[in-house]
Parts: C-alpha cells; sequence; structure tokens
C-alpha cells in the first residue's frame, strides 16, 4: 500500500499570509516571518497536543518537570503511579512560578516559594498563609485550584494540550499510534539526552529529519561512495504513509540494496556501523557486539540480515531484553505532528523534538534522545537529564551534517528570487503533510 | 546496601532510612511527623537537624545545601556547620543519631 500525502485536497483557503496554496511549495516567510510565528504562537501550540516529557522523567509520585513552549510555562507531575497531571506554572496569588526545571513535590504538595501557599498534586489548594486577610471570594476552591492542560500518554511520553476544548489525545493520535505501535517505544529507556540550540526555523530543523532523499548526498557514510543514481533512494525511505493529524511514517524497506554493486552483508554492516558511530543510538554497542560474532561464521551474503535478525532475538531472550517481533507494515521512522520525528531500529530509537526558541522565528530548541529497551538486570534507571546545549561541532558526525544543512538553509531562505522551497509529493511526503496541517490549525 | 537506622533526639524514636533517600523522604514515608514549608526543596531550612553521632555514615552535603544552611549556621550558636544538615537533602549509609525539636513518631508505631 502506498499513500502518499494528500495534494489535490487542499481544504485551507489562504486566510493569512504565507499559507501553502500549491502543496509542492512551502513560501520561504514561515521559516522567518515573525507574524507568521506569532501565528504559530496564537493558533497552533495553544491548541495542539504536544509532548512535554517522557514518562520516565517523572516515575514516582510527587515528582515533577517544567515543560516550556513559546512564552507558557507548564509542571507536569506525577500525580500517582498511573496518573500524570500538568499545570499552568503560576501560583494562583501573584503568579510565582511553582517549579523550575526538573524535582520532586515531597509530601505531596507544591509550595510556592514567595508566600507559602500549598497545593496537592490533584491541583486542589491545600493551605493559604493567613487566610483571614482575604475575602471569600479569593479563597474559593474552584479559583485557587492550579489551572490545567489536557494529559494523555502514548509511547511512554506525556502530552499536553493547553486547550480544554481540544479531542482527545487518542483522537489527535488516530493512525500513527496503531502504525508504530509495534515498535515498542513505551519500553525504551533513555540511554542520552542532548540539545543544541540551532540558528534556524523549527520547522527548518525537524525537516531535515522527515525525509531520507538527502541521505545520497549529505551522509556519505550511508552512501556508502555510491553517486547521484547509483544510491537507490526507493529501497529505503521511498515510501510514505501519511494522515490526516499531520502524522507519517515510512513504509518497510524493500530488502534490496540500495547502493548499486555492493552485497547485502556488507551494506547491512556498514549501515549499522556509520550509525552506531555516526549517531551512537540507531545502533548501539549491544548490535555491534551481536554484528561481531556473526562475522565468524560462514554466512551467505543475502541471508546476513536474517541471521543478524536471529542472532540478536536470541540474544535478547538470553538477556531477558523484551523485544517486541520484528514490525511487518511499517519501518518505524515516522513523525508525529507537530515536533516529534522518531527513527527505531533493534529495540532503540532516535527520537527528536523541536520547539522554538521563545519568540524567535530563525532559533529553536533541537533535543535528542537515544532510548533503549532495557534488559532484566539493568535495573530501575535514573531519571534521564537533559545534557547540553552541546555545540554543532561536538556532536557525532552524522547529527553534524545535518545541523550543517540546517544552518545554510536558513540563509538560504533570505535570498534574493528564492520565493518557495520545492517538495517531492512522494519522497518529502511528510513534510507535505506536516505543513497542509499546520495551515489546518492556523485557519482557525 | 541496607537501610540506615537514624534515632532521632529528644522524641527518642528510630527511623529506616533507604539507599538513596533523605531522611525528610523516610519521614514522610513513614508518616513521622517533621518540621518543614517548603516541602523539600531545599528552600525554607525548616527541616534542619543536628547531627550527634555517627558523622562517618552521611552522605555528602552538595552545593545547594551547603548555599542554604550558611543563612543557618555560625550565627546561632546552636547551629554549627559541622553537625548541621538538611533532612531534605541528607542521606545516610548507616547508623546515625540527630537532635529534631518538633519531629514526632506517627502515632501508630506499627506504620514505621
Amino acid at each position: 500500500m502506498t499513500v502518499h500525502a494528500d495534494r489535490t485536497e487542499l481544504r485551507t483557503p489562504a486566510s493569512f499570509p504565507f499559507a501553502v496554496e500549491d502543496a509542492d511549495k512551502v513560501p520561504v516567510q514561515r521559516y522567518f516571518d515573525p507574524g507568521f510565528a506569532r501565528l504559530e504562537k496564537e493558533k497552533l501550540w495553544p491548541h495542539v497536543w504536544q509532548m512535554a516529557c517522557r514518562l520516565d522523567e517523572i516515575p514516582r509520585p510527587g515528582d515533577y518537570t517544567e515543560y516550556q513552549i513559546n512564552d507558557q510555562s507548564i509542571l507536569v507531575v506525577r500525580e500517582s503511579e498511573d496518573t500524570v497531571k500538568a499545570y499552568f506554572n503560576a501560583c494562583r496569588h501573584r503568579a510565582t512560578a511553582l517549579g523550575e526545571g526538573a524535582g520532586t513535590f515531597h509530601g505531596g504538595q507544591i509550595v510556592c516559594p514567595y508566600h507559602g501557599w500549598r497545593w496537592n498534586l490533584d491541583g486542589s489548594n491545600s493551605y493559604v498563609y493567613a487566610e483571614r486577610g482575604f475575602t471569600p471570594a479569593c479563597l474559593d476552591p474552584d479559583f485557587l485550584r492550579l489551572r490545567e492542560c489536557q494529559v494523555g500518554t502514548l509511547f511512554g511520553m506525556v502530552f499536553i494540550n493547553m486547550d480544554p476544548q481540544a479531542p482527545p489525545l487518542a483522537e489527535a493520535m488516530a493512525g500513527i499510534a496503531e502504525a508504530l505501535a509495534p515498535i515498542g517505544f513505551e519500553r525504551m529507556r533513555v540511554r542520552w539526552w542532548r540539545h543544541v540550540i540551532l540558528p534556524a526555523n523549527w520547522k527548518m530543523a525537524q525537516e531535515a529529519f522527515m525525509e531520507a532523499y538527502h541521505v545520497m548526498q549529505a551522509h556519505p557514510s550511508l552512501s556508502m561512495g555510491a553517486a547521484d543514481e547509483d544510491y537507490d533512494i526507493d529501497a529505503l525511505g521511498g515510501e510514505f504513509e501519511c494522515f490526516p493529524g499531520g502524522h507519517g511514517h515510512a513504509l518497510p524497506a524493500t530488502g534490496k540494496v540500495p547502493v548499486a554493486g555492493m552485497s547485502m552483508a556488507d551494506y547491512f554492516m556498514q549501515f549499522n556501523n556509520a550509525l552506531y558511530f555516526g549517531t551512537d543510538a540507531y545502533a548501539t554497542e549491544r548490535e555491534m557486539f551481536i554484528q561481531q560474532g556473526l562475522l565468524e561464521r560462514d554466512i551467505p551474503e543475502d541471508q546476513f540480515p536474517m541471521a543478524f535478525f536471529g542472532a540478536l532475538y536470541e540474544y535478547a531472550k538470553g538477556a531477558g531484553i523484551p523485544l517486541p517481533p520484528p514490525a511487518t507494515n511499517t519501518s518505524g521512522y515516522g513523525h508525529i505532528f507537530p515536533n516529534i520525528t522518531v527513527l527505531p531500529a533493534y529495540g532503540n530509537s532516535i527520537i527528536y523534538r523541536v520547539r522554538p526558541n521563545g519568540d524567535d522565528p530563525e532559533s529553536c530548541v533541537f533535543e535528542v534522545w537515544a532510548v533503549q529497551i532495557p534488559a532484566e538486570d539493568d535495573g530501575e534507571p535514573e531519571r534521564p537529564v537533559l545534557e547540553g546545549p552541546v555545540p554543532i561541532e561536538e556532536w557525532p558526525q552524522i547529527f553534524k551534517e545535518d545541523y550543517r544543512n540546517i544552518v545554510a538553509q536558513q540563509k538560504g531562505v533570505h535570498t534574493k528570487g528564492l520565493d518557495d522551497l520545492v517538495l517531492s509529493g512522494q519522497y518529502e511526503a511528510m513534510i507535505v503533510n506536516s505543513h497542509r496541517t499546520i495551515d489546518e490549525y492556523l485557519a482557525r | 546496601m541496607a537501610d540506615g537506622r537514624v534515632r532521632v533526639e529528644p522524641e527518642g524514636f528510630e527511623l529506616s532510612v533507604r539507599p538513596g533517600e533523605t531522611v525528610f523522604e523516610a519521614a514522610l514515608r513513614s508518616g513521622v511527623t517533621w518540621p518543614t514549608i517548603c516541602y523539600g526543596q531545599v528552600r525554607c531550612t525548616a527541616c534542619a537537624l543536628r547531627v550527634l553521632d555517627g558523622h562517618q555514615n552521611l552522605g555528602p552535603a552538595g552545593s545547594t545545601e551547603q548555599g542554604v544552611l550558611r543563612q543557618i549556621t555560625g550565627r546561632r550558636r546552636q547551629w554549627s556547620a559541622r553537625d548541621t544538615r538538611l533532612a531534605c537533602r541528607l542521606t545516610v549509609t548507616g547508623d546515625v543519631t540527630v537532635e529534631k525539636k518538633g519531629a514526632k513518631p506517627p502515632a501508630d508505631p506499627q506504620s514505621t
């Protein structure tokens, strides 16, 4: 089945500047115009389901982490073993932010550091100091309650929506939730979590990871010396299925070797090696160990991937790693609208999240998680801690190559004579679909 | 690693503290009443205790705790810098005896 982004049906009339009118063309102003960024701030972010944190950031009741988007600060709080709440981060008295960064509200109390007002983890007020000084209306329990966002969880992530009228998460994630379910994201735990501040629009940065079309030119370690058409994009990341909510995923690889004249065994091993050294995430020491073990066995070239997966599942069984069965209807590579992109393999995944950096349309916060399904005896992991910002030049090679292109694109969009970016409806289908969905929000 | 036993004077009750857990967290978990107004955010100093014995079994004091402790040590004679810690940051690796006025065991002693 091949479903490309819907190019014919652009339902949104151009009710705002720089709307996408021809699905193949993206007006450059969407990447730098302050008015367009303001429109996103007003119409997109306050109404869209977005990942606020991972569940493993707040493992125990009372644990919290602060999520920031534009000028909004939201506290995501583990209320109990199986409930999570999200509160706008402001004291109901005089607006003081109640928490910063990440931590734990001990004793089930969220305490304002200014005058000592307190709230229970369910958002109800538990204490107002010297309350005799306030009118009854100011002390009304409903008035004193912390203001909340909608909360939902999927793939081990906590999603929030600031809009109380927004449809529930399950509805917003229709299609992608089912498509990526076989990957087992919710079993994965954080190996590392780093970020970089990129001098580019948030969409520009994430779109570098929403297609595989750039692999031939941008990543020599992955195209392995194949020039131009000798690297076959259709073998890996050439077909996408897109969903109305803005999400999409790449269909399974064809099983063909993308590099002309290369054996499957050589390609498979070099691909894993390149991603191990080039990302330290997609492939990890675990897979390198398994791959090394296979080199000592006599395996026919074309059967190498099968042998690898056989050894991987055997190893996982022995180590108590609950790998889900191989996915048959997805490659796993996908985009969760508006700003999460996942690139999984072998019970691991790279996860990207990109947010505008405050109100600056040409700066973004780019985060990368390396996650993995842990072995049984790995024990309870620590709460992950965000590292960085890590400068571009200190990232592994493949990330560096992508970041440099993002910086160069942001430079290019300002040049005279360039009105639009051009997109392939097939190879860049997830980007087309994302812009279409953004415009649905902006037109509301 | 085994739990540390913290004896709390002057009430004279014992508190079992898990590895990595703070004395304040152990107190809340055990139903012990322990003075605080910031609830473990390393801000208010109301949970400060005096270490009477077992100094070798104290976890290290980080810079945040030390910074907050400077507000109460030295100025008042009863809080010597050497013996004063914040319960909300103090971990233990063995038996310790502390003094904390206002700390009270749970009404039902079984719940510790």
